[in-house]
């Protein structure tokens, strides 16, 4: 008997640390894309202009001929068009106090480019896109939004392989080690299920007990991993949130509270809790239910 | 009506237990299997309750032929028997009134139904009075007595005793036999698997005898392999 309470332990030890993992991994990811999401929201692409000669008709003329042409750029959401006057007064407002004088001579001499913000829908494709804007006749330079953001994007793509190869092994384990306790607690029972048997059970009758043993593993694993992730996570964002002031950059507010995730990882957990309980049970009952 | 009709078992191991068996068992027999250890009469036994089927042959039970029933159905089949091993095969976390209850909870009867059967059964076998108590509380007779009290619960048509003296003294064995000679006597066929030869010799029934797997006597009478 203490034989299958250690084994039941020890299953469920696995469980929580495969929901954990899981966990881990999910919230990982989930701010990641929070921190794609908002460098989506505020960054873009710069593409500045050769200046284009001509009275304002053809200018015009010129530039809905690039803009269009950025436009069907695959993964380009908006294009903003930016005059060489308002590009020169963004920068006159973005200076200190100061130097802004130092500007403001330019006005007759404006050496600022006209340019275009391209923003993405997938800042995946970022590094494709400006290629093709660099390709586009009248387009003299490009300048990538930020190199943060494509670092993030790439670590972001390699914790989710590495994620989701760590959660099938662990997954795999842990529908292992169910099905062991419940071969267990079956060989423990074994005289039980003879009989049961002799008497003219059913398989599903004879099966139940053990399917339930292994959705309560299951489940109380599921309900301690949430409680372990919630409370580590929470402590986490709160030490965050004292020590990271306004940045400006997309790494503010760039944590994802974990009252907005718990529902969804609960009820991931809970289906999958139960579902290794289940799969683990199972196996091990169709391997040992011969009477 | 249980017909062997040109059975063979052939065990994995190489073991032929039975060899080309033929015999009738008709609704209401008493029969004895008799044979040394290891002569095929466990198996006899074994391939009527579907634990082991027969390599070549057919096992027929009131027409239907048993060998080729689906898995499924196995359990079915079984509810129509009751069993008694030499070791009772008791559930020792269970009270006697349990374990009784057990074999009618299985087959999903109704409470109230229990409540009616179980102490019925327990009055027949002559041990009302150990309801309350855990099998390791009895002596090996009562325990065996719990054992037919659950074997006859569900009022089965069929009742297979596979040794069902073997841990029993003399005394005691020949009580047991006459419980199942009552039991036979409400109308259920009874076959018991027993090299016992003292009480076969007493009861005088009809005795099939196996040696190595052939069947060399059927007849009424005491415990012999010869005619």
């Amino acid at each position: 008997m203490w034989g299958s309470k250690k084994t039941a332990i020890s299953s469920l030890v696995i469980i929580i640390a495969t929901m954990v993992m899981l966990g881990i991994f999910v919230l990982i990811t989930v701010n990641i894309e929070n921190i794609i999401k908002n460098a989506e929201e505020v960054q873009g692409i710069q593409v500045f202009l050769y200046d284009i000669n001509g009275d304002d008709a053809l200018v015009e003329e010129k530039v809905n001929s690039i803009q269009e042409k950025i436009l069907d750029i695959y993964s380009v959401e908006s294009v903003k068009y930016i005059s060489k006057e308002e590009g020169l007064r963004n920068v006159i407002e973005s200076v200190d106090e100061q130097y802004k004088s130092l500007y403001e001579g330019f006005e007759n001499d404006n050496p600022i480019p006209a340019s275009f913000v391209v923003k993405l829908e997938n800042l995946e494709q970022s590094q494709n896109v400006q290629n093709q804007l660099e390709k586009i006749e009248g387009v003299k330079s490009v300048i990538s939004s930020d190199v943060a953001t494509e670092a993030i994007v790439s670590i972001g793509s390699t914790i989710n392989i590495v994620g989701i190869v760590i959660l099938v092994i662990l997954l795999v384990i842990s529908v292992f080690i169910i099905a062991n306790t419940i071969k267990i607690t079956m060989i423990a029972r074994n005289k039980e299920i003879t009989i049961m048997k002799y008497v003219g059970a059913t398989d599903g009758f004879i099966r139940l007990p053990f399917i339930i043993e292994g959705m309560v593993i299951g489940l109380f694993g599921s309900i301690i991993a949430t409680i372990i992730v919630g409370l580590a996570y929470n402590g986490i964002y709160n030490s965050y949130a004292e020590n990271i002031k306004t940045t400006g950059s997309i790494i503010d507010n760039a944590l994802v509270q974990f009252s907005a995730v718990s529902q969804e990882l609960m009820i991931i957990y809970i289906v999958l809790g139960v579902g290794i309980g289940v799969v683990g049970s199972t196996i091990s009952i169709k391997k040992h239910l011969n009477v | 009506m249980i017909e062997y009709k040109n059975v063979s078992m052939l065990y994995e191991s190489g073991v032929e237990a039975v060899k080309n068996a033929n015999l009738t068992i008709e609704k209401g027999d008493f029969v004895f299997i008799v044979g040394k250890s290891g002569s095929g009469k466990s198996t006899m036994i074994k391939m009527l309750m579907k634990e082991v089927d027969p390599t070549e042959g057919a096992i027929f039970i009131d027409g239907f032929d048993i060998t080729t029933m689906k898995k499924s159905k196995v359990p079915f089949l079984r509810r129509s028997m009751g069993f008694v091993f030499q070791d009772f095969r008791l559930l020792p976390n269970k009270t006697v009134y349990e374990n009784v209850a057990y074999a009618m909870r299985i087959v999903e009867s109704s409470p109230s139904k229990i409540r009616r059967q179980v102490p019925l059964a327990l009055s027949l076998v002559g041990v009302s009075n150990r309801a309350n108590m855990y099998p390791d509380e009895l002596s090996g007779g009562e325990q065996q007595r719990v054992a037919v009290a659950r074997a006859i619960v569900n009022n089965p048509t069929l009742l297979l005793a596979d040794e069902p003296t073997g841990n029993l003294d003399p005394i005691t064995a020949k009580e047991i036999i006459n419980l199942l000679n009552d039991i036979n006597l409400r109308g259920t066929t009874v076959i018991i698997a027993t090299h016992a030869s003292d009480i076969v010799n007493a009861m005088q029934k009809r005795v099939i005898a196996i040696d190595k797997g052939v069947i060399c006597r059927d007849e009424k009478g005491g415990y012999s392999y010869e005619s």
